[in-house]
């Protein structure tokens, strides 16, 4: 089964610096890491990889060049092959852009069974990419999955997180799935397998590698844009204690006994 | 990129619905919906599934000019490709130019197919609302970047402008029971087979509805060493029979499932009390407890932008903050059982 994993570099702590008239931020000079829920959907991947022989797990992920060795990370993870979609022209692109630009990397790549995305990134936080593209490749996708339980040659079970209930749901492959939160935590790697990691290519590949449209990409492919920026502005509070801590917590409780005695103490 | 935009007219809400009724948050945009469409002097119109006659009349009440029901029966499974489909070729052939979803989980990945399909452009989660007359545009505000500020994001080329809205942010507007409306049946033409088979439906023992029982809530947030802190937390709420939930930072570290999670990704919750543990106030995740009575902060940072609507607040590391409070709590209970 040959499953390829879409991950995303985000800052390390998201802040408001950006250059906000062409629609971006300034991902090259900031400390990055790979988005949290991304490496909930290697895990699922690399899980998946350990049950069925012969499965390959391939690590996709658009961004600057300059952030590809984040991408060694997952090499040392398990994953078999790390590819950095570079490109000035993918700059400035919004959720469809981004789905394209997936799009064309997956048919590049070929013959993929499973695409896994985390559920949404942590400085954009749409959760619009998973579903655009698996729209756009016309398959079955199953977003806020939480569980992966059995496989067969043409179908994944899954549980999956929905507004008003939890369903088990069965998703023909080939199909993308989009993972919330997934029970088992990733585990670190053991240095041997860094070592080989480091010594694997990160491959990059531009938009005329995967054949895509570049009016289709980047800032042209993007039909939203950023008319506006507002600084929000934090009102002043009520009582805040800042002296000793043991002092202050009797205080507190004390202010919470005059109005909220019933609520909290009964 | 030429647009003949008078081609698209209208605003068209897609409801959200839930044990045979639509949603509050539906009202709730329907009621922002019918001022934007009064804004563009345009009609507001509303697509439902499977939705009994009488309660499709009701909407009009609320503001809606046509009721568009989706009736045939694949559509009680919520198959996501079906009602992208359905949604992609009625757009197709209505041409409203501003859709609108509420920002469930479901209807997100709907909106997000249904924008990739027609090429369109989606905002997620907005906040806010407002349209340009003139200019024919819908002005879509959301949190961002780590909620330091408020974007408002447009779609001057593409065509319809499409978002998804959080719920509790719109007030509900009276019904007013002298409108009326149409209402019309859709008929889709081509089905493809259902890719995704349901197997099992579970009603949620834990999630959303469960913080909705209590009246505190204690969150924890990125500010918290969670290991060493959790006995403590979970002390503190049994003693003031409060429930546990958190920020994002807690749900991507692996601590806590992502039904507890509070704000924008998360859920908005309702409750009276709610004390903030080690969380910053981010804007992302104050979109979550717009509606708390009280909040209680306690965080380290006294710059931390939590204390600026916080209620009542303390400047401490939780680590040692928590037995402190424990110990007051537990000591004014004690003399107040005695008074009694």
């Amino acid at each position: 089964m040959k499953i390829v994993v879409c991950m995303k570099i985000v800052p390390r702590l998201v802040d408001a610096s950006g250059d906000w008239e062409n629609n971006r931020n300034f991902r090259d000079k900031v400390d990055s890491v790979i988005n949290p829920a991304d490496l909930f959907a290697l895990r699922v991947a690399l899980d998946l990889k350990d049950h069925y022989a012969g499965s390959e797990v391939i690590v996709i992920s658009m961004g600057v060049e300059t952030k590809a060795s984040l991408l060694t990370e997952t090499l040392a993870l398990g994953a078999d092959r790390a590819i950095i979609l570079s490109d000035k022209r993918f700059s400035g692109a919004d959720t469809l852009a981004t789905a394209y630009i997936l799009k064309c990397a997956i048919e590049y790549i070929d013959n993929v069974d499973l695409i896994i995305c985390g559920m949404q990134s942590s400085d954009g936080e749409t959760g619009q990419v998973g579903p655009g593209l698996a729209s756009m490749l016309d398959i079955p996708f199953v977003t806020n999955a939480d569980r992966v339980d059995g496989l067969t040659e043409h179908y994944l079970q899954v549980g999956n997180i929905c507004d008003y209930c939890y369903t088990i749901v069965k998703i023909e492959l080939p199909g993308l799935l989009a993972i919330s939160n997934y029970t088992k935590q990733i585990k670190l790697p053991a240095l041997g397998d860094v070592i080989r990691a480091h010594q694997k290519k990160i491959e990059v590949l531009n938009a005329d590698d995967i054949l895509a449209d570049p009016e289709r990409c980047g800032i042209h492919g993007s039909p939203t844009m950023v008319k506006k920026i507002d600084y929000v502005k934090h009102c002043t509070g009520g009582f805040i204690y800042n002296k000793d801590v043991a002092g202050d917590a009797k205080r507190l409780i004390n202010d919470l006994s005059v109005r909220y005695s019933e609520i909290l103490f009964d | 990129m030429a647009l003949t935009v008078a081609k698209y007219d209208g605003i068209l809400i897609v409801a959200d619905q839930a044990e045979c009724d639509v949603t509050t948050a539906t009202l709730e945009l329907l009621s922002e919906g019918r001022k934007l469409a009064d804004k563009l002097h345009t009609r507001l119109d509303i697509v439902v599934f499977g939705l009994e006659r009488s309660k499709q009349y009701q909407l009009h009440t609320y503001g809606a000019d046509c009721v568009y029901n989706f009736a045939e029966e694949i559509f009680n499974d919520r198959c996501e490709s079906q009602y992208i489909d359905a949604l992609a070729a009625f757009l197709t052939k209505s041409n409203p130019e501003i859709v609108l979803f509420i920002a469930t989980y479901f209807f997100k990945s709907i909106s997000a197919g249904v924008a990739s399909k027609l090429g369109t452009g989606l905002t997620a989660d907005c906040t806010g609302l407002d349209v340009d007359f003139s200019e024919r545009l819908l002005y879509q505000t959301r949190p961002a970047f780590g909620g330091n500020l408020l974007a408002t994001v447009v779609c001057p080329d593409k065509r319809p402008q499409m978002a998804t809205v959080r719920p509790h942010i719109f007030p509900i507007a009276e019904p007013d029971s002298k409108r009326e409306g149409k209402t019309e049946d859709i008929k889709t033409a081509f089905w493809r087979k259902p890719q995704v088979h349901l197997m099992e439906r579970m009603v949620r023992t834990q999630g959303e509805d469960e913080l909705d029982k209590y009246q505190t809530l204690i969150s924890i947030g990125r500010g918290v060493d969670y290991k060493k802190c959790i006995g403590g937390i979970e002390e503190l709420a049994a003693l003031l029979k409060a429930g546990i939930c958190c920020s994002r930072a807690v749900v991507d570290a692996g601590f806590l499932p992502r039904h507890q999670q509070i704000g924008l990704t998360g859920s908005a919750v309702k409750c009276r009390i709610y004390i903030a543990l080690g969380i910053s106030g981010a804007l992302q995740h104050l979109v979550g407890i717009r509606a708390v009575e009280t909040v209680i902060a306690i965080n380290q940072d006294p710059q931390a932008p939590i204390f600026g609507i916080a209620g009542y607040g303390m400047v401490s590391e939780i680590e040692k903050a928590l037995p402190c409070l424990i110990q007051e709590v537990k000591q004014y209970k004690l003399i107040n059982n005695y008074k009694k």
